[in-house]
């Protein structure tokens, strides 16, 4: 039982499950970087050699249409990555689900959202793009419009600036932290809508968003270790803050429901088909056995 | 209940997942790992990069490796070698770049006539068509006047 489990205690349960998974973990990350990788090679690169094919130099106004194609191709490609990318997360957080609570995973599992109604991960990722770019506009605008205000007192602005950037900042957390567990809330039940899953979501955070963002920012110490290491400790990292969030999830649903969701035992029973017997944990009550009722 | 707090007739089953104590416990690569990584933070120490890198994800990996309980002796072993490594990479390459900066300003000083190199003077403006191929002069004026030239 995860319930009145303090954080620390929450993460200690991560790791203690992790261990032994992180060979899934870390390679399934390094395939998502390799396809991101791809990505960024063809969005570059061939927007780049259109533009160079289309360019006809003798031809006056030529360099215009080879521009807007180069544009297009270049969004096209990136539209694409970010369907791509959003796929493979959405089996990413699977995979992580299925290590730590079923303590077997594998990597198929990044291909869970695609037979999944995977548009629920696209629509949630294009909303939550959305506002982080609101955000980030008027980030822009209010300094564009207090930077001519400031201009006489420099320190002012540069006070202002990074007050202002840091609460942009904190301000991303707890929605990071309430996307996260959407995709957590979906990739968890493959038969949940994202209105049910925001109506879970809500439930559960309801007083509990400090709590939330105190996990998030728990981690900052972690990702400096990343840094240091140039981004390779980002392969442990991430499989170890997502975990944590997912066992965080479920806590907040065992304080909040009492006990395991029904949708939780819909999907059991699922499991339960595809591998009779194989379901429930060795030395737990109904080891082998169906639940009772569903 | 439901999430929403309406009662259901579920008979709820319970079911509890998986914990460490209950599953195989596999032996703790990651304290290998973090030791591992230890030792070659320290033998890279001196490449400044070597250092930061293996003594990061040494700390990381010991960190990870402890589970639920307390630091194992090959992950304790790999947490100091780490950070020894980590702080003489940084040590490495803070002395590197101080060395450099401290060269500069000798060499600045040490050659005066360097000091005597007057400043850029202002240098004559470029004619746009010096600038900017035709094809794109063309279709800018196009925009600015709104017809070709």
């Amino acid at each position: 039982m995860l319930a009145g489990m303090s954080r620390a205690q929450l993460k200690g349960q991560a790791r203690a499950r992790l261990l032994g998974q992180y060979g899934n973990a870390a390679g399934a990350l390094v395939i998502i970087e390799l396809i991101s990788l791809v990505f960024m090679v063809v969005m570059m690169f061939g927007s780049g050699l259109a533009e160079i094919l289309l360019y006809d130099q003798g031809k006056p106004g030529a360099m215009l249409p080879a521009l807007v194609v180069a544009l297009v191709l270049f969004v096209g490609i990136w539209m694409l990555y970010f369907v791509a990318a959003q796929i493979v997360m959405a089996g990413y957080t699977r995979l992580i689900y299925r290590s730590i609570t079923e303590g077997e995973s594998n990597l198929n599992d990044l291909t869970y959202a695609l037979n999944r109604r995977m548009f629920r991960f696209i629509g949630l990722a294009l909303a939550m793009f959305l506002v982080s770019v609101s955000i980030f506009v008027v980030f822009v605008v209010l300094t564009a419009l207090l930077s001519v205000l400031f201009a006489s007192h420099p320190v002012g602005m540069f006070i202002f600036f990074w007050v202002f950037f840091l609460f942009c900042m904190f301000l991303m957390v707890p929605l990071l932290g309430c996307y996260w567990m959407m995709i957590i809330s979906l990739a968890e039940e493959p038969a949940r809508t994202m209105k049910e899953a925001m109506g879970i979501v809500k439930a559960i955070l309801k007083g509990n968003l400090w709590r939330m963002v105190k996990l998030e920012l728990s981690f900052l110490g972690m990702y400096v270790l990343g840094y240091l290491s140039f981004g390779l400790g980002y392969l442990w990292i991430m499989p170890y803050s997502l975990a944590s969030n997912i066992l965080f999830y479920q806590q907040l649903k065992e304080e909040r429901f009492g006990t395991e969701r029904a949708s939780q035992l819909q999907e059991d029973a699922w499991y339960w088909q595809e591998r009779p017997g194989d379901w429930y944990p060795q030395g737990q009550p109904g080891n082998g056995s169906q639940p009772d009722t569903l | 209940m439901d999430y929403q707090g309406q009662e259901t007739n579920y008979t709820v089953t319970e079911y509890q997942p998986a914990s460490s104590q209950e599953t195989k416990q596999p032996p703790n690569a990651m304290a290998a790992a973090s030791l591992v990584m230890g030792i070659l933070a320290l033998v890279t120490c001196c490449c400044c990069y070597g250092g930061m890198i293996f003594g990061g994800l040494g700390i990381l990996f010991a960190l990870l490796s402890r589970g639920n309980g307390s630091l194992e002796g090959q992950a304790k072993a790999g947490m100091i070698l780490s950070i020894i490594g980590l702080i003489l990479g940084i040590l490495t390459l803070a002395a590197i770049v101080g060395i450099g900066i401290w060269g500069s300003v000798e060499a600045y000083q040490g050659f005066p006539e360097v000091q005597q190199i007057p400043a850029v003077p202002d240098m004559p403006r470029p004619a746009p068509e010096d600038l900017f191929p035709e094809n794109l002069l063309t279709i800018l004026r196009q925009f600015k006047m709104g017809g070709g030239r």
